[in-house]
């Protein structure tokens, strides 16, 4: 049960409790006023009964009119109480009807004795009538004095017995509401308090970092729904936490893959899509580092410039797919014969450049140009064709062709022309206006 | 665990409400004689709601016609208790002492009245002068003529006296061997049957008392407990009879097998109630006082009527009642 409608359940006991304790007081004070109405009464009736006999007596002493005028009153006057309303019970109003009719044998014997007494003649008769009326008066008046004694045994006996059983009736009601509430009460206030040390620990439990654990209740009240409400919280927050680093690790996951793309943006801007060698955006960049470098520790560098012979017959007899196959063999074949401070790059075509860093003299560059021309000249096997090619490579030195890369390769391209050109050469350097010339030979 | 409780007690009041009835059904019965008229209604009563029983004790009950009976069984030990009214009291105690009144249990101021088929003409007491009037010599209804006289200032009237036996009496008024009778009931009920108007010449209530008592001998077998207990359950009828008087009248209609209307024309001059009181000994003492009077006891035998009234009885009942 909801702890809300227990404590108005409680608020209603309560409410009853007091509403009984004040029917209760009322009830009581009912009893208690009939009570003393009734005593009060009887005793009124006692005083009436008690004047009555008086005049009675003081009637039979003097005979005479204001001796009646007297009892008449006395007697209306009793017949008067008598008739009074107060709350009897069937036995009281038995004695009272009882009173009632000896107040009326009064009467009859006052009338009969006042209706002859004038007429009386007879003296020893008169006195026998006197005697006769003397006792039954007397026996009238015993008789309702003894009522009354019934009437007052009885009254104080039945207000004994309503006291009683208003007291034990009361008693009990109040007893059993007393009971039921104390212990409604407690059982209330113990549920109160298990279920808030149920949400404590809970609370207690997420505070030190457990997400796992959850509170366990049984009952169906707010701190039920509390401690639900709580587990559920508990659940979104493990949700959240779990979400959380995954989500981390997804960042990173995009990091990397923006990275590797961003590498490979990089890498394809810079280098050849075909061979995977430097493109001649790349190559420029490159050799201009490298040419920087040199002039500043005044080393030499040269510059071929490579362009393949029969390939143009491959692609037209062949198809671009071997000719492009052609391509990336020869790249790989020179990239496999360089130094690593060397530097290889295509710049379209069948045209390759090569930066051949830090020479130390020109015939070091003959040397290797002529490994090259060697490795170039490897025959090579695609799909079913063994195919060989050959080049013309244009050379060009810095300093002595050039500082710039723009110069450098302008002067090699220049060079490899005329080594095309000339076909008993395979490579040429380049040959200035100042006449300085170095031709190999075949 | 209450159930059980429940179950134990109503066992043991069964137990023990059983053990009650075989011991009284064991117990000597009380017999009591008692007068077949509804003066003995809270006998019938206690008899019949089992209030005797419930007191422990085992009455029976012997019905007489009429309260001298019912004493002269009582005096030749016939029975234990019995109940008559204070004239077979008052005469009785001439003759003997050794029997008390224990209670007087009911009253009426109007069993006794004079009756005449012609009730109008004697409307004024005067004119009862040279009538002839039926009555029971040396009873209360000739005790109620004279009584009647005295207090009207009439003795002086000339007036034949009738003396007839009660069964007499309407035949005698219906014969006109009579004028006027003075008799109690339910003859005055069965007068009225008979002519359909109402046969009472004056209002005479209030001017003769007549009670009925539960008398008893002074050496008795019957212990002073079960006195006590006998008692309480007419006390007990009495009750009875206050709150459901529909019904008490109901059981005396079929008790003594008379109409209910019958009871009815007399029920509401009854006052049952349980006493013993000066009221009873002046009653007494003034009979006595006419018996002397009129020769019908004899009178160099003055009688101490204290002797034949045990209060103690009453008193201590009374005294226990109230919580005393």
């Amino acid at each position: 049960m909801m702890l809300s409608r227990r404590l108005k359940l409680t608020a209603i006991l309560c409410s009853l409790l007091t509403l009984i304790v004040g029917l209760s007081l009322i009830q009581v004070h009912n009893y208690q006023q009939q009570i003393y109405r009734q005593l009060n009464y009887s005793m009124k009736l006692q005083l009436s009964i008690d004047s009555l006999r008086s005049q009675l007596w003081l009637y039979q002493e003097y005979t005479d009119k204001q001796g009646l005028i007297e009892l008449n009153n006395r007697q209306a006057e009793l017949a008067a109480e008598l008739s009074q309303n107060i709350d009897w019970d069937v036995q009281q109003k038995i004695i009272i009807q009882n009173l009632n009719r000896l107040n009326t044998n009064v009467r009859a014997l006052i009338n009969t004795q006042n209706s002859h007494h004038s007429t009386q003649t007879d003296n020893v008769a008169a006195s026998k009538a006197e005697r006769l009326f003397k006792a039954k008066y007397s026996m009238v008046i015993e008789e309702m004095t003894e009522e009354m004694f019934n009437l007052h045994q009885l009254s104080i006996k039945q207000a004994k017995k309503k006291q009683q059983t208003l007291l034990w009736l009361v008693g009990a009601v109040l007893l059993l509401l007393t009971t039921l509430i104390t212990a409604w009460s407690f059982r209330t206030l113990s549920r109160f308090r298990n279920g808030l040390n149920s949400i404590n620990q809970g609370m207690e439990a997420l505070a030190s970092g457990d997400l796992t654990s959850r509170i366990v209740f049984s009952d169906d009240d707010e701190l039920s729904a509390l401690a639900n409400n709580f587990n559920n919280m508990k659940y979104s927050l493990t949700q959240i936490t779990v979400k959380k680093d995954s989500l981390k690790q997804e960042v990173d996951r995009q990091t990397r893959k923006l990275i590797e793309q961003q590498d490979r943006l990089i890498f394809l801007a810079e280098h050849d899509e075909l061979t995977g060698i430097y493109n001649r955006r790349a190559f420029i960049k490159k050799i201009d580092n490298a040419i920087a470098r040199d002039l500043r520790s005044d080393d030499q560098a040269a510059l071929l410039f490579i362009d393949l012979n029969k390939f143009k017959h491959i692609n037209d007899t062949l198809g671009h797919s071997v000719g492009d196959e052609v391509i990336v063999i020869i790249a790989q074949r020179l990239r496999n014969h360089l130094r690593s401070t060397d530097i290889v790059g295509r710049l379209g075509g069948d045209e390759f450049v090569v930066w051949l860093d830090l020479i130390a003299e020109p015939i070091d560059i003959d040397q290797k140009i002529t490994q090259l021309l060697t490795v170039i000249k490897m025959p090579m096997n695609i799909s079913t064709h063994q195919l060989e090619v050959g080049a013309s490579i244009g050379i060009s030195v810095l300093p002595k062709h050039g500082t710039t890369s723009r110069e450098l390769i302008s002067a090699a391209d220049t060079a490899m022309y005329r080594a095309k050109a000339d076909n008993s050469i395979e490579y040429c350097f380049y040959q200035s206006d100042h006449g300085v010339t170095v031709l190999a030979n075949s | 665990m209450i159930l059980m409780g429940i179950l134990g007690c109503v066992t043991g009041c069964d137990v023990a409400e059983k053990t009650n009835r075989n011991s009284v059904s064991k117990k000597k019965a009380i017999t009591i004689a008692v007068s077949n008229t509804p003066l003995s209604a809270p006998f019938f009563i206690a008899e019949k709601m089992g209030f005797f029983a419930n007191n422990n004790l085992h009455v029976k009950l012997e019905r007489f016609d009429g309260g001298v009976k019912c004493f002269n069984a009582l005096v030749n030990q016939q029975v234990d208790f019995a109940t008559a009214s204070e004239t077979v009291v008052m005469f009785n105690s001439f003759q003997r002492t050794d029997f008390a009144v224990m209670a007087s249990f009911v009253e009426s101021d109007n069993d006794v009245k004079l009756l005449s088929l012609t009730p109008e003409k004697y409307r004024q007491l005067d004119h009862i002068a040279n009538t002839r009037i039926g009555v029971i010599k040396g009873s209360a209804s000739e005790f109620f003529l004279d009584s009647l006289l005295i207090m009207h200032n009439k003795t002086h009237l000339p007036i034949k006296r009738v003396y007839l036996t009660p069964a007499q009496l309407i035949p005698a008024l219906l014969d006109n061997q009579v004028d006027i009778i003075s008799a109690w009931e339910p003859l005055g009920y069965m007068l009225l049957e008979q002519i359909a108007t109402k046969p009472e010449i004056i209002n005479s209530r209030g001017l003769y008392h007549l009670s009925f008592n539960l008398i008893g001998m002074k050496q008795s077998t019957v212990d002073n407990n079960d006195k006590q207990a006998l008692l309480k359950s007419i006390s007990e009828a009495i009750i009875y009879i206050h709150k459901h008087p529909k019904h008490a009248q109901e059981i005396l209609s079929q008790t003594l097998n008379i109409a209910p209307s019958q009871l009815q024309y007399s029920w509401a001059d009854y006052t049952f109630r349980l006493s013993l009181s000066n009221a009873l000994f002046s009653n007494i003492q003034t009979q006595s006082q006419w018996a002397i009077d009129n020769q019908l006891v004899p009178k160099e035998n003055r009688v101490d009527f204290r002797q034949v009234i045990d209060r103690q009885l009453l008193e201590t009942f009374n005294n226990k009642e109230a919580g005393w």
